[in-house]
């Protein structure tokens, strides 16, 4: 079983996510085709435990929220999970759910 | 509607044995109060809320984790309930005890399969077959099974509406297993408790996958299909968000007055008084309630006069393995995907000693928009990795098998020395696999890897599980004629007491290989034609009406 992710410190500081996940999406291969979901990606990250503690690691070990630029030794032990999710997402998108005749989701499928 | 004080019934939990009771005897005109602790989920939240797949957030939840453990991925879901307002606390390893606390139970994530006991499975019972096949008649009516006869002995047939139509990649499934030449191998439409009538208004919308949540109503469960006909009954009330702690003795009696509940939103204790109750919360819960009952007369718990209160835990022992058909690759989908799991297999496996046991499982393939498959693509760079997956995306197939439980008494459910947050004391969870469950699980594994490879598996990812993730629990108050060796009797009557019954996936002495659901409806079934028939014979009247 996967482990459960290590979740947010629920003390910590408000942390704007947008412009984080912004810094780091170029960062991944698919940085391109994500970059119309960016809005998406923001919601999903704030929302789930896993990626909501990578992406606080990954502001404060680049000083985010003080001006720090995002670059790739950012990420850390957080490498896996972030490169990991922004494929996944890729692979889930309208984008490439198009391109094997499965798009629009939902409905009937028969 | 005013609460009831007092009812004819009170039934405990609203999943595959309580839903059906509640419905039965509220329409036979008993007074009836289902008490459910959980509350109600809306009636489009597999459609709004929490559809299936990629359809919202591309299926990712608060929960979900990179990387992925795709076998896994069923069991990662908001619904599961882990460690707050469960009966075991969630600790740390060890048995995995799913529930979900809401209306309808674990059928909230039902799969749907449907399949009746065969003969031999009710050898360890205080009847046979022939006693319950009315009662699988009546449910698959009332519930709407899907599937074809086949005259198969292990599997019984039942009656169905038809199943759709297989896929190609069903059609490789079939042809491998037939390949075999093996005469107790079986590969035939599957059957589900799923309304494939096109003309249904809870038709079957064709997801793919079962396991996320229905988003049309399709899978049966409580609250879409029998709840609407009995909900405004003036004999009838569901109460919500009471979770009921303990029964409570008729002072000098083998009697139960009713039960203690508390109001899960205000932590207040109440009391609901019964002429009957039925216990219907599942293997693990049901016990947990009677042992907290304990009282003078009953120091270990009621229901326990002879010590088997919660012994024999089973649960399926399955493997898993998935694949790619490399006779699918490049290929489209021109065909209705349905329910994504088209196929039931049957088989037996031998053990190293020479011994035979029987196995069943399914085939699934689905639509894979929730993208698992990149877990076998890890080695390749994104480019290929790309070409790759489309080229493969309708290409895969996992086969899940499911052997017999095993009926160790050391398997058991015993109170724990830890409280939940209302001072409700947990159950914990004695469960280790045996050698012989493992050796099961490498035949098991071994069959499905020679049906696959006939089939044009590539590479094969497998894994296996004794640990609780079948969700199928059964033993803990178990159905015996001998008060020594089980419960409850042959009517699911606690056999030290008078008027409490448990109508749950417990009462199943000896879990077979197969899906257990809709035998706990059968028995639902039987028991409320006998509980209508003890209270209108006036065993016990009620003493007043029971609603305002």
């Amino acid at each position: 079983m996967a482990t459960p992710p290590e979740p947010a410190s629920p003390a910590a500081a408000p942390l704007d996510f947008a412009p984080l996940v912004a810094a780091v999406l170029p960062l991944d291969h698919y940085h391109r085709e994500l970059e119309p979901l960016l809005p998406d990606l923001v919601r999903i990250v704030q929302l789930n435990d896993q990626l909501n503690g990578a992406f606080r690691r990954i502001a404060q070990r680049s000083g985010f929220a003080e001006g720090g630029e995002v670059e790739r030794k950012h990420l850390g032990h957080d490498a896996e999970a972030v490169h990991t999710f922004f494929e996944y997402v890729y692979f889930a998108s309208p984008a490439f759910l198009s391109t094997v005749g499965e798009w629009p989701l939902g409905g009937v499928r028969g | 509607m005013a609460e009831a004080a007092h009812c004819d019934v009170i039934v405990v939990g609203t999943g595959a044995g309580g839903g059906i009771l509640a419905y039965e005897l509220a329409k036979a005109g008993l007074n009836v109060v289902s008490l459910e602790q959980g509350g109600q989920l809306a009636d489009d939240h597999f459609k709004r809320v929490d559809p299936p797949g990629t359809a919202l957030d591309f299926g990712i939840r608060s929960n979900t984790v990179w990387p992925a453990e795709p076998h896994d991925s069923l069991f990662v879901h908001p619904l599961f309930e882990k460690g707050e307002d469960g009966s075991t606390g969630w600790p740390e390893g060890g048995f995995r005890h799913y529930q979900i606390i809401q209306v309808n139970g674990l059928q909230n994530l039902w799969n749907g399969v449907s399949v009746r006991f065969s003969e031999k499975d009710f050898a360890d019972w205080p009847f046979r077959y022939a006693e319950l096949a009315p009662h699988y008649d009546a449910v698959e009516r009332r519930i709407v099974v899907c599937g074809t006869t086949e005259d198969i002995p292990e599997l019984p047939d039942g009656i169905y509406v038809p199943p759709k139509p297989l896929r190609p990649a069903d059609q490789m499934i079939v042809d491998a297993v037939n390949g075999l030449e093996e005469p107790h191998s079986r590969a035939i439409p599957n059957r589900k408790a799923i309304d494939t009538r096109p003309d249904s208004p809870n038709a079957c919308a064709s997801t793919g996958i079962c396991t996320s949540g229905c988003p049309t109503g399709a899978v049966y469960k409580f609250t879409a299909r029998l709840l609407p006909e009995i909900a405004k009954l003036p004999n009838y009330e569901l109460r919500t968000g009471a979770k009921v702690v303990r029964l409570l003795r008729e002072p000098g009696s083998r009697r139960v007055l009713g039960v203690e509940y508390r109001d899960m939103a205000t932590g207040e204790s109440r009391l609901l008084t019964a002429d009957k109750v039925v216990l219907a919360t599942g293997a693990i819960e049901s016990p947990r309630i009677l042992f907290n009952s304990a009282d003078d007369v009953a120091p270990h718990g009621m229901g326990n006069a002879f010590g088997q209160l919660g012994l024999r835990l089973q649960d399926n022992p399955k493997s898993v393995l998935s694949t790619s058909l490399w006779k699918l690759w490049g290929s489209g989908r021109d065909f209705d995907i349905g329910y994504g799991d088209l196929l039931i297999l049957l088989s037996r496996g031998t053990l190293p000693d020479g011994e035979e046991f029987p196995f069943i499982g399914h085939a699934i393939h689905g639509v894979p928009d929730v993208p698992h498959y990149l877990v076998g693509m890890k080695r390749f760079p994104p480019f290929m990795k790309e070409r790759l997956s489309r080229f493969m995306f309708h290409s895969y197939v996992t086969l899940g098998l499911f052997c017999a439980g095993d009926p160790n008494p050391a398997n058991r459910v015993r109170p724990a020395g830890s409280y939940d947050r209302f001072g409700v004391r947990h159950v914990t969870v004695d469960f280790s696999s045996s050698a012989k469950a493992d050796r099961m699980m490498d035949a098991m594994e071994a069959w499905g890897r020679t049906v696959l490879r006939h089939a044009g598996a590539t590479s094969i990812y497998p894994s296996r599980d004794n640990s609780g993730t079948g969700i199928h629990y059964a033993g803990t108050t178990a159905i015996s004629a001998d008060p020594a060796r089980g419960v409850v009797d042959a009517n699911l009557k606690c056999h030290d007491l008078d008027n409490v019954y448990v109508c749950d996936g417990g009462v199943i002495p000896v879990l077979p290989d197969k899906h257990l659901t809709l035998t706990i409806m059968a028995m639902a079934h039987r028991l409320a034609g006998h509980l209508v028939e003890k209270v209108r014979t006036g065993a016990q009247t009620t003493a007043q009406p029971a609603h305002a």
